[in-house]
């Protein structure tokens, strides 16, 4: 025995720098997979086998170079858990640059940790991951992870591009399906990069070979540029409840069926309040409004994780007595409402915050935000129920213009949510300005907004008016050194969905005063200067995400010493991401009219557009710090 | 009669002083105001913020701390809801656990008229076990709207009686009225640390407490007698030493203003520290009583001056880095970059060793004191006269009085023989000697000898980090102006250059300056990034057609070009805290520009030397015209790292004046 053991470990660690020499030299990587890379997937695979519909087994071996600092957010040693699925294997190896082992984390030295973020409440979502402090670059992780759970309603997708800035040498994905399960696959742009089917019977890909990719801004969204296969059965498990789904239409029933119901009971107190509340009311968009603005004073948002794989709402009862839900518990406690008033309304699955629709082709589980939806006759009404402030049917940015799906009795049906685009997005800025002989500014300023610009800004009304100031001089205008805000007066219209912002300010020594002459920029309140960034070969195409208009009038007093000599022309710049004009008028001998209007038009434009667009920025802030000179009398 | 009235007025007086405010009942009143009366900004406030901490004995397990917490907090505004939610940390050992206990609690809001009052229940608290050393507890009130009263009572249970919470005065909400109540038994004897910049005065008194043991005796069970259990009590009496921090309307401290490092710093607020135990029938333990003290003991420490003498595992290393090195700052310089290469610093702070050197030396990382302790190790191994020197982390703040936690972390002091010195911290790779990382340059430091003697260090470099800028540049007709920029950085500023730019490729580096000061680049070269004795200096060729602007047909342009400051970073009119420069510093910026042909000075601006009080800083400028060129040199200097807060409007002024100053245009005219 003791002399076979030796003989065994170098057998053992032979094997073990063969494979070395083979994968886990950092020096052997081609050049090419270096460019812009701060990481290098070397080898990324993941292994699911489906055993049973409540039971899936989860394989992963993920062999990665780190080459820099900035590479170390890829290392990615950590696997996520909850009460259905078991964590069955786990080990974490480092290896130096030339392949050798220089430490070694089996799964008793991983750290677990609750996995929930700072607004949530309560979940069982837990993590496991290594705390390991680089010594040198580059290095090699070598992650293997296996997890088996009940839950198949969430397969594993495939993303053979993780990040920005990291080249795979090779990335595998395979599904084993010894039963035979119905599974659905849909491969999401796949065309741009060098990824191989290597089965037709079974789910096998294989991508290889695909250089890193650096960031450029103002671009389409990560998950739109890059490759994705998404997977899903018809029948699964989620959290033990069982479904099936082949279209929307029956996802929607289970859904329903098995999530929503039984879950908008209330107690007679509420149903009577309500009842009273909306009695001798007609219309059902009048009811809606009712319950809508209860329902907002009365609850509050608080995250709560918990219920079928995050979509299970807390009954509407609870909600009630809590005086607050996550958006499922919000959205549905709104439904129960508006059921006792007899008001149709469904919760509504969406892609919150970035532009992302609920894909109408695939069905499978999606979204991270709810909201609610009242049909109205084919008239339809959103309603955003975590929201204390928003006006009612006022979706904003955070779910407009995109695919959702709204989970009827009878099934899901995909719908779009109204868009905000270019002009209803406008803000017009008034103002009337008088500089005095010193060069000091008073005006009194009106600025209305619509749309988005709305949405951009009607959280302001909550402020104190001691952070209202703060907000006026170091947000909006901190390129008026010496602003003062002497009155502040807000008119926020949620009827028609307008937000007015009256105020009265002074600006000491805004003009600089010369021997003779005055000169002071004309944007004095709403100066645009963004310029997109230079690149100076753009790869990406350019997306404008949100079109808007601006109008800015402003009436100029002068002081009585100086004249005006000499206005700039009318400009107008006119291209196919918008239109920006600048005009001065002389009213009389001591008064000048500036207006300026921009709109910028929301779209997908070429990488060749970039440049363009760039310079119709650029040219647009130079027209935007304009200044005048006064003369002297 | 006069007596009587005096006798009144005591009453009253007595009265309003203890006057109670008994939980679970609010006013109509307070529950009608819509903004904080003195405070309109506040989303929220304090009415009430209680906190009783003392002892309690328990024959099993000795003495326990328990705290009792009553807040009661009005919501203003939906900002204020966040306030409605609270996060308490319990921690935990194997055997020992903090609890959060009688967890009671109301919202109150007023509804038709009439006081609603919400008890909050068990479903609305939640227990998070956050790893295996904590756990959080979550309180989440229902039935929170604007004007909502809060009204929260708990019980902490701790059984690690030694460490009573910090007691903090100031919060980001007003607190209408404070009252805290520290009492402790006479055997333990605590230092009370004041922090911040808002003070609550003590008063302390001394009350009577008493302990009653109770003790089994078993007797008999002999041949003719049974056994026989009696039970006596005796009474220990002690003395109760009893805290209180009473006040009212205490000011918010805002979160939001440049130049802070760490708020908690600045927060009002008083820190127990044990300093000694005394216990009946017990020899007296102390824990610090001086710096001296302290740092004796920290020495004394196993993860301390035990891991300085430990040397065997990397003798071999050091005998052959050094063994050509003749002079001792050689030695030095070999062995810092040695230890910087060698391990790697894991993000932890900590005055003791976490890995322990050995350890650290063999896997290549380790906290702060697994670094630096074995660097001293080292230059004493070398024969130099080096010491660890103690330190307060810029976030552990300044502590006024000697304890244990006042130090958290810890650098290398090398001496030499011409009475200069070596201050060095290898966890940064980009340090240098006498140049520490901002997390290290707080206050003082304190140097602890083999023989446990110590003394204070000053960390803070007496020279000034320097930024040194100059443009050659040349105005074209058409408007563009061309030229070459350098900017040479050295100490801190090198330090911190390094750090966020040595790892970024030179094309990334490009396009942020190209964004930063809206120019085009040519070339760059970045010089002496590694070498780390050298001045940083950055070199590029620039182009920019937005920089003269023409109105009337004449030319106006910012004397620093693109290097112009337009905004003061200091908004606000009021700071209750100081200003933090970390370190004291200065920004030169010289710069010529050659004009067009066909052109003339019109004007230039006058130039400026401005100062701050007890010569705290200063800012020069001065523009010449030589020919067809105009020569602008600039200084900006601070001497102090810090500006009090009496001087926060001088400093604004005198901001104020350096950007209009630099924002006034040189005029050229047509010829």
């Amino acid at each position: 025995m003791k002399k076979i053991l030796p003989i065994l470990a170098a057998i053992l660690f032979s094997v073990n720098i063969q494979s070395q020499e083979i994968n886990l030299s950092s020096l052997l990587i081609p050049k090419e997979l270096t460019k812009h890379a701060n990481a290098v997937v070397k080898e990324n695979y993941t292994e699911v086998t489906i055993d049973a519909i409540d039971l899936m087994y989860v394989k992963k071996k993920r062999t990665i170079t780190i080459l820099n600092k900035l590479g170390n957010k890829e290392v990615d040693t950590y696997v996520h858990y909850n009460n259905d699925t078991k964590v069955t294997k786990l080990s974490a190896k480092i290896y130096n640059s030339l392949g050798v082992e220089i430490k070694k984390f089996s799964k008793s030295k991983f750290i677990d940790i609750s996995a929930v973020d700072g607004g949530t409440l309560y979940s069982d979502s837990r993590v496991k991951y290594i705390d390991y402090t680089p010594t040198s670059y580059p290095y090699t992780v070598v992650f293997e992870c296996e997890y088996k759970t009940s839950s198949t309603g969430f397969i594993p997708s495939w993303h053979p591009i993780t990040s920005f800035l990291v080249s795979v040498q090779k990335s595998e994905f395979k599904i084993n399906n010894p039963k035979n399960f119905e599974i659905r696959t849909k491969e999401i742009n796949f065309k741009d990069f060098p990824i191989k089917k290597i089965s037709e019977e079974s789910i096998h890909y294989l991508a290889e070979n695909i250089p890193a990719l650096k960031h450029e801004r103002n671009t389409l969204l990560f998950t739109d540029l890059m490759p994705n296969l998404l997977v899903a059965m018809n029948h699964f498990t989620l959290k033990k409840v069982s479904g099936k789904a082949t279209d929307w239409k029956e996802f929607g029933t289970w859904m329903y069926s098995k999530l929503f119901i039984n879950k908008t009971t209330l107690d007679e107190e509420t149903i009577n309040k309500i009842k009273s509340l909306t009695e001798g009311i007609e219309h059902d968009i009048e009811k809606a409004k009712i319950v809508y603005k209860y329902v907002q004073n009365k609850t509050r948002y608080i995250s709560v994780q918990v219920g079928i794989g995050g979509w299970e709402p807390i009954s509407a009862d609870e909600v009630d007595k809590l005086g607050y839900g996550d958006c499922k518990g919000l959205t549905n406690y709104t439904k129960a409402l508006l059921e006792i008033a007899d008001v149709e309304a469904y919760h509504t699955l969406v892609y919150a915050n970035k532009n992302r629709d609920i894909d109408k082709d695939f069905t499978s589980i999606q979204g991270n935000h709810m909201i609610l939806n009242i049909p109205n006759n084919g008239k339809d009404i959103w309603l955003e129920c975590t929201s204390q402030n928003t006006p009612f049917g006022f979706l904003g940015d955070f779910t407009d213009d995109r695919d959702v799906l709204v989970i009827t009795p009878e099934g899901g049906i995909i719908k779009r949510t109204p868009a905000y685009k270019n002009e209803t997005n406008i803000q017009t800025t008034k103002a009337t300005i008088s500089i005095t002989e010193e060069g000091n500014v008073s005006a009194n300023v009106e600025i209305l907004s619509k749309g988005i610009q709305y949405d951009n800004k009607f959280h302001i009304e909550t402020k104190s008016k001691d952070d209202l100031k703060k907000h006026y001089k170091s947000n909006i205008w901190d390129y008026n050194n010496n602003l003062e805000v002497n009155s502040i007066n807000i008119i926020n219209d949620k009827e028609n969905i307008s937000f007015k912002e009256e105020l009265n300010v002074t600006i000491k020594d805004y003009a600089t005063k010369t021997d003779n002459e005055l000169l002071f920029r004309l944007n004095v309140f709403n100066k645009n200067s963004f310029i997109p960034k230079r690149y100076r070969t753009r790869k990406l195409p350019l997306k404008i995400d949100r079109g808007y208009k601006d109008i800015d009038e402003y009436t100029f007093t002068i002081p009585t010493s100086y004249k005006i000599t000499q206005l700039p022309q009318k400009k107008e710049l006119q291209t196919k991401f918008g239109h920006y004009t600048i005009e001065l008028k002389k009213i009389n001998e001591k008064s000048i009219l500036y207006s300026k209007s921009i709109l910028i038009k929301e779209g997908t434009y070429t990488k060749e557009d970039y440049k363009l667009y760039r310079k119709f920025r650029k040219s647009i802030a130079k027209q935007e710090s304009l200044r005048i000179a006064l003369q002297k009398q | 009669m006069k007596n009587l009235f005096i006798l009144f007025t005591l009453l009253i007086t007595f009265k309003s002083f203890s006057q109670e405010i008994e939980f679970g009942e609010v006013s109509n009143q307070e529950l009608k105001e819509t903004f904080h009366s003195i405070d309109s900004s506040a989303n929220a406030a304090y009415l009430y913020k209680k906190r009783r901490t003392y002892y309690q004995y328990n024959q099993s397990k000795g003495f326990m701390l328990i705290t009792e917490i009553h807040n009661r907090i009005k919501i203003y505004n939906k900002e204020g809801f966040d306030k409605a939610t609270f996060k308490i940390r319990t921690f935990k050992t194997s055997g020992n656990k903090e609890k959060v206990l009688s967890v009671k609690g109301y919202s109150f809001n007023i509804e038709n008229d009439k006081i609603k009052k919400t008890k909050l229940k068990k479903e609305h608290r939640f227990k998070e076990e956050v790893s295996d050393n904590h756990d959080i507890v979550k309180i989440v009130f229902p039935d929170v709207k604007e004007g909502t009263i809060i009204d929260l009572k708990y019980v902490f249970n701790s059984p690690f009686e030694q460490n009573i919470d910090e007691i903090n005065f100031q919060h980001n909400i007003p607190v209408n009225k404070l009252d805290i109540t520290v009492e402790y038994p006479e055997y333990y004897n605590f230092k009370k640390i004041s922090k911040g910049y808002y003070s609550v005065p003590v008063t302390s008194t001394k009350k009577r407490g008493s302990i009653t043991f109770t003790s089994k005796t078993r007797r008999g069970g002999g041949i003719n007698t049974a056994v026989r259990t009696s039970f006596q009590s005796s009474t220990v009496d002690y003395t109760r030493h009893v805290d209180k921090y009473q006040a009212s309307n205490i000011p918010a401290i805002s979160e939001k203003e440049p130049y802070v490092y760490s708020i908690q710093n600045y927060r009002g607020g008083i820190k127990y520290e044990l300093s000694s135990t005394k216990f009946p029938n017990s020899r007296p333990r102390y824990y610090t009583t001086s710096w001296e003290d302290v740092s004796k003991k920290i020495y004394s420490f196993k993860g301390f001056g035990n891991e300085i003498n430990k040397t065997n595992y990397y003798k071999e290393d050091l005998n052959s880095l050094i063994a050509k090195a003749t002079k001792s700052t050689e030695k030095v310089g070999l062995i810092f970059q040695f230890v910087k290469s060698k391990v790697k610093w894991n993000g932890n702070y900590g005055k003791y060793t976490q890995e322990g050197v050995k350890k650290a030396y063999k896997n290549g990382s380790g906290n702060v004191a697994d670094i630096n302790l074995m660097l001293t190790s080292m230059l004493r191994q070398a024969g130099l006269n080096a010491n660890p020197v103690l330190v307060s982390s810029k976030t552990n703040g300044i502590p006024l009085h000697p304890t244990l936690d006042g130090f958290n972390y810890v650098i290398t002091i090398v001496q030499f023989s011409n009475n200069s010195y070596a201050l060095l911290d290898a966890t940064e790779p980009y340090s240098t000697p006498n140049v520490l990382p901002i997390r290290a340059l707080n206050w003082n430091g304190r140097k602890v000898t083999k023989e446990g003697h110590s003394g204070w260090v000053n960390l803070k470099s007496p020279k000034h980090s320097l930024e040194e800028r100059t443009i050659k540049a040349t105005i074209d007709s058409d408007g563009t102006i061309n030229g070459l920029f350098i900017k040479k950085e050295k100490m801190l500023n090198a330090l911190l250059s390094r750090n966020k730019f040595n790892n970024v490729n030179k094309e990334d580096i490009i396009s942020k300056l190209e964004e930063k000061y809206d120019f085009e680049i040519e070339n760059l070269k970045i010089a002496n990034q590694h070498k780390l004795g050298s001045t940083l200096t950055q070199m590029l060729k620039f182009s920019s057609d937005n920089l003269v602007e023409e109105i009337n047909n004449k030319l106006y342009v910012n004397p620093f070009l693109f290097l112009t400051s337009s905004t003061n970073p200091f908004k606000s009119n009021k700071r209750e805290f100081p200003v933090d420069y970390i370190t004291p510093w200065k920004d030169v910026n010289k710069i010529s520009i050659k004009i067009p042909e066909g052109y003339e000075v019109e004007s230039i601006p006058e130039q400026l030397a401005i100062g701050l009080p007890e010569n705290q800083g200063f800012f020069k400028f001065i523009v010449v015209k030589q020919g067809l060129n105009i020569k602008v040199s600039a200084i900006l200097q601070f001497n102090s790292s810090m500006i009090a807060p009496t001087y926060y409007q001088t400093l604004k002024d005198f901001y104020s004046k350096t950007i209009a100053k630099q924002n006034e245009k040189i005029v050229l005219i047509k010829k």
